[in-house]
């Protein structure tokens, strides 16, 4: 341990002699930093003692790098003159780099930022030729002092709006400001001496509407001017016709999902290769491959299977009473239920085995089962639910469409309205013979028709 | 030559940038991020025997002196006393050892401040002191640049006036401006009377040779202390500057804004609890309870609710149309360029329902309703931009919970707009704003151009270079 912490305790030389030759030994690494490197002052080593120290304390490792010293740059306290200035002010700033003489002429760095909007002038004599009809409200003046303005604040409409203040006491509003600048404009730009024209240009100006303009102020002033209820509502509304959307999107991703399970592939192929049995194989592996690439969409969640040891002691009890009570039932009712199946013996006997059926067979009676639509099937049935009337036969396109008609003559409904299992029966016995009556029509008038063709073809009347 | 530079790249060439408040003066050298030297904008004057000095010296400025006058440099913002300026900056280039024809200097202004002031600084920096080239740039217009937004709204709560101004892309809407004068000197001298209504003396640390603490119960407590004697008359004015010293403190650690609450919480507020005491030099304790405080922060919303009435020199409510009591702004600085001025929009708006006007104009303009009333009155283009970039400085602004309660009070006020307050939360940024705006402005590459230089001003001369440059 730390030879200063022992000497704090007290504890004699001899004592710690070993211990601190064992840590040592122990601690490769801290002697032999010591030795080589003497990275640590002791105080700090003796502290760390038997344990590692977490950090590897390295001499030499750099901190900070050192400046790559080269040759040191000179900054020189340099005058310069700035091309945008009219006048000859030369100010002094540091450049690096050796002095340049003086008269070389070096283009000042931000002299190109100073760039001014081109805003058509005009002179006295212009405004008398040209422009002097164009408005009573305004004269030369007061038009050359907007022009000069705007081009000061370049066109910032706000600054020359709160700058404008003219000798005479009209007032005159932004718009006012705006619809004389860009008329005049549009008007010296139309008349331009030398003939260019830029018509995008003066057809945007005049466009300027004064009216549009205060209107669309008017609206952004109401709009601003909302109570909070209103705000309030507004924002609900939005959240409401989002989730709206939100909703139609997914509707109609679905649909476009079913619509292409339901799109069968189309077959252009020749189905020559998958004549054969080892084709089949073929096909239907391959079909596979592509079945197990498809992305899955995660399955519903299926509970835990549990065995019947998971069910809690007390339901246990209640399931075993009620087998007893079953059986018991079960010898009073086989009487019965041996005459009314009669040759079905054979099958429920088979199914006897199934324990829904037993279940159900001792509780109720044939008729009990009628009314709660219990049957039992002796084919083997499609997996999946489905409604009884998606069961009901259905025919060719054009064979259904008559079917259809007829069904309509007889005022019957397409579909039953109470598909009770009897009643989709006789419904669908009631299709087949339509469809049979169908077609016997047809083939009567085929034969009637064919008949008559023949008979004014040999001339019989 | 190095990389070309970004659009807003720095061009340093150590301009000197001086920005006179109504408070302190501060000047500096362009690029650096505080002022080098904060002097009050007071000088003492004294005259010993006919013959006179000028004290410029912050501690000296407290020590009292045989025949010294204290006299302010500035006043609402505008220089008063150009004499005085000038000997002050005289001292402040001195002490800063600035060579006056080595750089150019920057100087701010107020949007209100006259005609003559402007000629009066061209004349002083480029004929007088022979700086290479002078620029004169409005306080709002640096407060812009110092929080890097070209579009705001610059609220200033200083110590003589408080002014709400619309920039647009750091040009100053100068007829939009509005502001009162309800701002730290108001504060002063309500807690003047506050002490006064208590029959408390208030007396300056130089009149205190020792002290004892006593707490004040009633109007007969008395102080206990020694007085210092001096065997010359103190004047009045270095008494008045005396105790804008104690005044400041008491601002500082007394003061706490209150956003208005419900009933419950009033009547919490009318409870005489958590007092908070503060020692005058003299040794007195004078307590101030939580609702002392809270209405003498809030008077700077509420300027007309305050603990006694009237306010001395502030009797006549304010209505925030700083530019026509103030403001001499448009008087001469256009007189040959444009022949006559006209008054705008306030005028206008008051035509328009004159009524109502004159009601809320009795009301007394604070805080919230200057910053509404120039919202109101924004163009409505301008109105959601300026409304998302308030920005407050002033050294006033400091007072906690202002930033919070004109927050929440505006939001209020406007559902529609989304109202950001841009308030930094560096003291020395908040303080010294306008200088620090000064100072970025001036060392931009792009700004060298604007300098105006004495061949300039001979070439066109001052009216004309005014109202083209400085308007």
């Amino acid at each position: 341990m730390a030879s200063d912490i022992l000497d704090v305790f007290n504890i004699k030389e001899e004592v710690r002699v070993q211990p601190k030759k064992h840590a040592r030994g122990d601690n490769d690494f801290g002697a032999q930093s010591k030795k080589k490197k003497h990275a640590m002052s002791r105080e700090l080593y003796n502290l760390i003692g038997t344990n590692l120290p977490p950090v590897a304390v390295e001499k030499g490792f750099k901190f900070k790098d050192k400046i790559n010293s080269g040759k040191a740059s000179p900054w020189v306290w340099a005058p310069f003159k700035n091309e945008a200035r009219t006048d000859e002010l030369e100010l002094h700033h540091w450049v690096k780099g050796p002095v340049v003489s003086s008269d070389e002429k070096i283009s000042y760095n931000f002299a190109k930022y100073n760039t001014s909007l081109d805003i058509p002038s005009f002179s006295k004599e212009d405004y008398d030729e040209k422009l002097k009809d164009l408005s009573d409200d305004w004269d030369y003046e007061e038009t050359k002092y907007l022009f000069d303005l705007a081009k000061d604040y370049d066109l910032r409409w706000a600054v020359v709006y709160d700058r404008f203040e003219h000798r005479n006491d009209k007032h005159r509003s932004l718009e006012d400001l705006k619809e004389r600048l860009y008329s005049v404009s549009a008007k010296l730009l139309n008349s331009n001496p030398d003939g260019t024209r830029d018509v995008a240009l003066i057809k945007g100006l005049e466009s300027f509407d004064k009216k549009q303009e205060l209107e669309r102020k008017q609206y952004l002033n109401r709009l601003i001017h909302r109570a909070p209820t209103e705000i309030a509502e507004e924002e609900s509304l939005v959240i409401e016709a989002r989730k709206f959307e939100l909703a139609a999107k997914k509707m109609l991703m679905e649909r476009a999902q079913l619509l292409q399970l339901l799109d069968s592939p189309q077959s252009s192929a020749s189905i020559e290769q998958y004549t054969t049995s080892s084709g089949l194989t073929q096909l239907y592996n391959s079909l596979m491959t592509v079945d197990k690439s498809k992305k899955r969409k995660p399955e519903v969640p299926v509970p835990p299977q549990l065995g019947p040891n998971a069910i809690p002691h007390t339901q246990q009890i209640q399931q075993a009473q009620q087998q007893h009570l079953m059986r018991q039932r079960q010898g009073k009712k086989s009487s019965l239920s041996q005459k009314l199946y009669g040759g079905k013996q054979e099958i429920s006997q088979q199914q006897a085995q199934s324990e829904v059926w037993q279940l159900l067979q001792s509780k109720l009676t044939a008729e009990e089962m009628e009314v709660y639509g219990l049957r039992f099937h002796d084919e083997k049935l499609q997996p999946g639910v489905y409604i009884r009337s998606q069961k009901l036969s259905t025919f060719k396109p054009a064979v259904q469409a008559k079917v259809a008609e007829v069904l309509n003559e007889l005022q019957i409904s397409m579909k039953p309205t109470l598909p009770t299992a009897n009643v989709c029966s006789k419904f669908d016995q009631l299709l087949q013979s339509i469809a049979t009556l169908i077609d016997l029509k047809k083939q009567t008038d085929k034969l009637s028709g064919e008949v008559t063709l023949i008979r004014s073809q040999k001339g019989i009347e | 030559m190095t990389a070309a530079p970004q659009v807003y790249g720095a061009d340093e060439i150590n301009a000197i940038v001086i920005d006179p408040g109504s408070y302190q003066t501060k000047i500096g050298y362009a690029g650096y991020d505080s002022p080098s030297m904060v002097l009050p904008s007071y000088y003492g004057l004294v005259d010993a025997d006919g013959n006179k000095r000028r004290i410029f010296d912050e501690t000296l400025l407290l020590l009292p002196q045989k025949g010294l006058e204290i006299k302010h440099i500035v006043e609402n913002n505008a220089v008063v006393d150009w004499e005085g300026f000038e000997a002050q900056l005289e001292y402040m280039f001195k002490k800063l050892d600035i060579d006056p024809t080595q750089q150019p200097v920057l100087l701010t202004e107020s949007t209100m401040s006259s005609y003559e002031s402007k000629v009066n600084a061209l004349k002083l920096f480029l004929e007088k002191h022979r700086f290479p080239a002078f620029y004169l740039v409005k306080q709002p217009t640096t407060v812009s640049f110092a929080h890097g937004r070209p579009n705001c709204l610059v609220v200033d709560v200083g110590h003589d006036l408080v002014t709400v101004t619309p920039i647009v892309d750091g040009l100053c809407l100068k007829n939009q401006v509005m502001g009162t004068r309800y701002a730290g000197a108001f504060l002063n001298q309500q807690f003047e009377q506050f002490l006064a209504d208590k029959k408390i003396a208030l007396r300056p640390h130089y009149t205190i040779k020792s002290k004892k603490i006593v707490h004040w119960e009633s109007e007969t407590t008395t102080a206990h202390f020694e007085e210092r004697k001096y065997d010359f008359e103190v004047s009045a004015s270095f008494r008045e500057y005396s105790k804008l010293r104690i005044l400041q403190e008491m601002k500082e650690t007394l003061l706490n804004c209150m956003e208005e609450d419900t009933e419950e919480v009033k009547e919490a507020k009318e409870a005489d609890d958590e007092v908070r005491w503060f020692e005058l030099p003299d040794g007195m304790a004078v307590p101030f309870t939580k609702k002392d405080r809270t209405v003498l922060s809030n008077s700077l919303f509420s300027p007309l609710e305050t603990l006694s009435k009237p306010v001395k020199g502030w009797e006549t409510p304010e209505d925030g149309n700083i530019v026509k009591h103030l403001g001499n702004a448009n008087e001469a600085s256009s007189k040959e360029y444009v022949p006559m001025r006209r008054a705008k929009k306030p005028e206008d708006d008051d035509k328009d329902k004159p009524e109502e006007d004159a009601a809320e104009a009795q009301k007394g303009f604070g805080l919230l309703k200057l910053v509404q009333t120039v919202l109101d009155r924004l163009d409505i283009d301008l109105k959601p931009q300026l409304a998302n970039n308030i920005v407050l400085v002033g050294s006033t602004s400091l007072v906690p919970g202002l930033n919070a309660k004109l927050h929440s009070e505006l939001s209020l006020a406007n559902p529609s707009l989304k109202i950001r307050i841009h308030a930094s939360g560096n003291t020395i940024e908040r303080r010294y704003a306008s200088w620090v705006g000064g100072s970025i402005l001036s060392s931009l590459g792009t700004f060298h151009q604007l300098w105006v230089s004495k061949d300039e001003l001979d070439a066109v001369g001052a009216e004309k270079l005014i109202v083209n440059r400085f308007r």
